[in-house]
């Protein structure tokens, strides 16, 4: 078994956070995950994209993602470039995407719990909600993974990931 | 995913699991293996060890002299000197960190002083760029240091404790490098633990109210002497690093052999691609192709006796050239060995498991020529 995904935000959402969230939650499961950051100039608002692998083996090659199985989007504007069987997006209306698409209305959830900074919504703990319903990781090792990742910054994450988890909806293709 | 593993997953025995950078490995591994004097300058896509370490001392989990130094020349005179009175000595670099502090590398080689430093291998200008390739790791080659090259973050971690224990058995600096980015800025699963390592030895130290003259002005015979020595110690070196391989993770020694035993073709690479590589090897096995992989995990001392069995056709893929050729490649060539060379992967540019399978297929195909470049 090996889950590839792509996550595709703008620089500040928190992408690579995320990317890193799932891998530690699929760690605790007692798999095997990779987080890779994209190589490049970081600079807010540009368009990042993440890698990330999960599987029941040690993970080998640790070139990029190419065809992914999973593409995760912080921003329905950025344009992606390969539709995969999963969708996870963040959107207030259903948007067609995959096979299964998955969305939650991220920037909200985000607002409500205060995790904004220097006016841009943090993203990566409801869009960790949103991809752990999609990949079937259950609520409280997500918690675990979450603190993990924060430390002392968790608790209002955990907040608004479980919101996400809870109102996370998704379409299939007719 | 099955929630019934996590108890497993969480601790085995004093192994713990963490999602951890190649970077971040190091740094607990250093932490581990806990230095007295740490000194460095930050460069990318090295600074996060050093800046994991600064942390740690500032947080009291480690007692150690943390020195921000005013450049990489003087960060390797610190921990040249900190060594020289008998100090554990750290630090890390990349690219034109660690062009700018060679110097000091073949005093502290030259000197027989236990060091060791994390080389987040990077390229060199010019062009300008932060990526990965093994250009600057070269540097190295004939300074006198050991210079092990890992490929994953949980080799990394386990070559750093070792790199501590050889280095102050053998009295020579040993280098573990990592492939920028990829490895440095990649978190995966690590099993961090803590194996014994014995206190301090070194050759010598220089205390106050010592008399000892070290590194005097030398005539031709002593300089012969010291270079002749460092060369045979660094040759012997490999005995030590192959009899506490077990005690550091099992990695295979100075080489880790790779659908081998029957294989007709071998190729001879290192570093954090060769991952896309075996999966690669994997798909050529499918169809049927007869192809292993030596993975040289140390490029001093050269893995020369491994590198003569090979019967196999060899084709040597390098991330570094010198002239035309690679560096793997020559040295390759200088065992003897009849091999083919690829130049690939400098400034970062991917090679991954689609890549490998074209170059492998092409050579097992005979279609390869003596040397190439996968521009």
């Amino acid at each position: 078994m090996l889950i590839e995904t792509i996550i595709y935000s703008r620089g500040g959402q928190g992408g690579v956070t995320t990317a890193k969230i799932i891998a530690s939650s699929a760690m605790l499961q007692g798999l095997f995950s990779q987080a890779i950051p994209q190589f490049g100039p970081e600079r807010r608002g540009a368009n990042v994209k993440t890698y990330l692998r999960i599987s029941d083996k040690p993970i080998r090659r640790r070139s990029s993602v190419k065809d992914p199985d999973v593409v995760v989007v912080f921003d329905k504007k950025i344009e992606v470039e390969k539709i995969p069987r999963v969708a996870v997006l963040n959107s207030k209306e259903p948007i067609q995407m995959a096979e299964k698409t998955f969305y939650v209305d991220a920037s909200s959830i985000s607002e409500k719990f205060g995790l904004v900074n220097a006016g841009w919504a943090i993203l990566s703990a409801p869009m960790s909600g949103a991809i752990a319903r999609a990949l079937e990781i259950d609520i409280k090792t997500l918690e675990d993974a979450i603190k993990m990742e924060l430390g002392e910054k968790a608790e209002k994450s955990c907040l608004a990931a479980k919101e996400a988890y809870k109102v996370t909806k998704w379409i299939s293709s007719p | 995913m099955q929630r019934g593993l996590q108890a497993r997953s969480d601790k085995d025995g004093f192994r713990v699991k963490k999602l951890l950078t190649s970077n971040e490995a190091i740094a607990q591994a250093v932490k581990i293996a806990k230095p007295d004097v740490i000194a460095a300058y930050p460069i990318t896509p090295q600074s996060p060890i050093v800046e994991k370490l600064a942390e740690m001392v500032e947080r009291g989990e480690l007692d150690a002299r943390f020195v921000n130094a005013e450049s990489e020349h003087s960060a390797m005179a610190i921990i040249h000197g900190a060594a020289t009175a008998g100090a554990r000595v750290f630090t890390a670099t990349s690219s034109h960190g660690l062009a700018y502090m060679l110097e000091m590398c073949w005093w502290i080689a030259g000197s027989r002083l236990p060091a060791v430093m994390a080389v987040a291998m990077r390229s060199i200008g010019a062009p300008w760029n932060i990526h990965g390739d093994h250009l600057d790791i070269i540097l190295l080659r004939d300074a006198g240091w050991i210079i092990g090259i890992a490929e994953n973050a949980q080799e990394a971690f386990d070559m750093t404790l070792q790199a501590f224990y050889v280095s102050e058995e053998v009295n020579i600096p040993f280098a573990v490098g990592i492939d920028a980015f990829t490895m440095s800025h990649t978190a995966e699963v690590v099993e961090i633990w803590e194996p014994e390592i014995p206190k301090r030895r070194q050759a010598y130290t220089v205390t106050p109210g010592q008399e000892i003259a070290v590194n005097a002005v030398t005539l031709g015979k002593a300089r012969m002497k010291a270079r002749y020595d460092l060369a045979l110690d660094l040759e012997k070196s490999a005995e030590v690093i192959e009899s506490s391989d077990a005690k550091f993770g099992n990695h295979g020694g100075l080489v880790e052999s790779y659908r081998l035993e029957d294989a007709e073709f071998a190729v001879v690479m290192a570093g954090g691609w060769c991952g896309d590589a075996k999966d690669a090897i994997d798909l050529l096995r499918e169809e049927g192709k007869k192809i292993g992989l030596l993975r040289l995990r140390f490029l001093r001392p050269f893995p020369k006796k491994a590198i003569k069995k090979l019967k196999q056709e060899v084709l040597v893929v390098d991330r570094a050239n010198t002239t035309i050729q690679g560096v793997l490649g020559l040295e390759v060539k200088a065992c003897g060995l009849d091999a083919k060379n690829v130049v690939a992967g400098l400034g970062g540019l991917e090679v991954g498991v689609e890549d490998f399978y074209a170059i492998f297929k092409r050579f097992v195909e005979g279609a390869i020529n003596e040397v190439e470049w996968f521009l």
